[in-house]
């Protein structure tokens, strides 16, 4: 399996785009840091600022990871050297965890890099930001490692890049774009008492929702989602909360995983039709 | 499976689309032995290749080196084939050495069997794989096919890019993995090279596979 990790960030830390990543993510959690210390106070931890940074980096990470992570499984594919992985006696699991791993090596310590820089650079500046950026960075990593997992999953199921970008797209558009529309639609058709339980649960069914409220919450935010939901979140907090986001993301990240580890057995012992 | 046979396939039959690749197919190889299959572009040489390594499933038919069946046991049937693409879009950020290391380590070879393969195919290990000209790159992916020490070779189109030197080289490669007692399947478009092999020589045409006597008599 380390082989495997190895080779991957071996590819990954060669091509360019990884360090035009640093330097941008670097430069966006600066830039959201220095305009954190100058931001209204907020509730606890979470400020307006905080929310703004959370935002934009559920726009971008999420769709940049499902893009990497899926083209990562279809460049193997299309270039004929996932093929030779099969034809070989190595385990398939090990090569799925093993890219996981070694994109989540890549990913995340070009994230880990960012914020690390950012900190000091705001250190210099006298802005104290090293608290929020803890969980903003812990917000990100999360988001990375569950989201790797999905891109992955759709990297084995679909045939070529270009399938993999539609799809990828697909999937971010739903879970950030069209999440609160598809929950209103949804929803209204439920009966009324009904509704809070299915809000709860559906909550769970978005990776970036329940890590979203699980963080704000955390920061000391959890006002903000209104009196209803206040009470019900009261899960995200204590030794239970860190139970269910443990279940939670290991679910989000082995689910996926197992999903395409099945497929491909199944391709791998049968053959292509 | 019988027994003293070393590969054997057994009413083989695929269709890609209208095109019937193989029809009812059998044939069998023993150890040392070579078989080749000659056609031209487009006959579907690499498809059955593809079901020889696994890729691919066959409509009918069986497939067995030694005694394991191709998708019955998988796991001892890949520990015993080495296999040459045809064709490999390989990462060029990488040196030959780690190209193949890569692959020792998923075979649980030692990275000193990487080093002697590329001294033997005349590759550099620190050498560039986006500077390998054509030729080169089949050496390296010969060199990987190799190194896992299989007893059943499948080579797809091996002499493409090879000039007369490699082509020499190749032969006598070929020769010494046979009197290890080694079996090979080569599918090729070059025939001088088919003629150049004392092996079963097959010409894959319109869902048949003629052999070379029956050949000669048409």
């Amino acid at each position: 399996m380390w082989s495997v990790t190895k080779q991957e960030w071996k590819l990954n830390t060669r091509l360019p785009w990884v360090y035009f990543f640093l330097v941008t993510y670097t430069l966006f959690v600066y830039f959201f840091s220095s305009l954190h210390a100058d931001s209204a106070l907020g509730l606890g931890l979470y400020t307006n600022m905080t929310g703004t940074m959370m935002n934009i980096t559920i726009y971008f990470l999420p769709l940049f990871t499902l893009m990497i992570a899926s083209f990562s499984v279809t460049t193997e594919k299309e270039d004929g050297r996932l093929n030779l992985y099969f034809i070989s006696p190595a385990p398939l699991c090990h090569w799925i965890v093993g890219k996981w791993f070694g994109l989540f090596g890549v990913l995340g310590a070009v994230i880990l890099i960012s914020f690390s820089f950012a900190s000091i650079i705001a250190l210099f500046m006298k802005i104290d930001v090293t608290v929020n950026n803890m969980y903003l960075l812990f917000f990100s990593l999360s988001l990375l490692a569950m989201f790797l997992s999905l891109g992955i999953c759709i990297g084995t199921f679909v045939k070529n890049r270009w399938q993999a970008l539609t799809v990828s797209v697909i999937v971010w558009g739903f879970f950030i774009l069209l999440w609160p529309m598809f929950l209103m639609t949804v929803l209204s058709s439920f009966r009324y008492q009904t509704i809070v339980t299915a809000l709860e649960i559906s909550t769970f069914i978005n990776p970036v929702e329940w890590l979203r409220i699980f963080v704000i919450s955390n920061m000391g935010g959890g006002v903000i989602f209104g009196a209803e939901y206040t009470d019900w979140i009261t899960w995200t907090e204590g030794g239970t909360g860190v139970i269910i986001f443990i279940l939670a993301l290991a679910g989000w990240i082995i689910l996926p995983l197992l999903f395409s580890s099945m497929y491909l057995k199944r391709r791998r012992t049968y053959g292509e039709k | 499976m019988e027994k003293n046979k070393r590969v054997q396939m057994k009413q083989l039959s695929k269709k890609r689309g209208d095109q019937t690749i193989i029809r009812n197919w059998s044939a069998h190889l023993h150890a040392g032995e070579i078989a080749i299959v000659v056609g031209p572009n487009g006959a579907g040489k690499s498809t059955i290749t593809k079901m020889l390594t696994g890729e691919l499933k066959p409509d009918a038919g069986d497939i067995w080196v030694g005694s394991a069946h191709v998708s019955k046991n998988p796991l001892l049937y890949r520990k015993q084939i080495g296999y040459m693409p045809d064709k490999l879009n390989m990462d060029i950020s990488l040196t030959c050495f780690e190209f193949l290391s890569y692959y020792a380590s998923l075979y649980g070879k030692k990275q000193s069997v990487v080093t002697s393969w590329l001294r033997r195919v005349e590759l550099e290990p620190k050498q560039s794989i986006k500077k390998l000209s054509k030729g080169m790159t089949q050496r390296l992916l010969l060199a990987r096919a190799l190194f896992t020490d299989p007893s059943f070779l499948i080579l797809d189109e091996p002499t493409n890019g090879l000039d007369q030197h490699w082509l020499q080289e190749l032969k006598e490669i070929l020769t010494s993995f046979q009197q290890t007692g080694g079996t090979i399947w080569i599918t090729t478009h070059d025939e001088s090279f088919a003629q150049s092999l004392e092996g079963k020589t097959w010409r894959l045409q319109n869902g048949e596979m003629i052999s070379a006597h029956e050949w000669s008599c048409l």
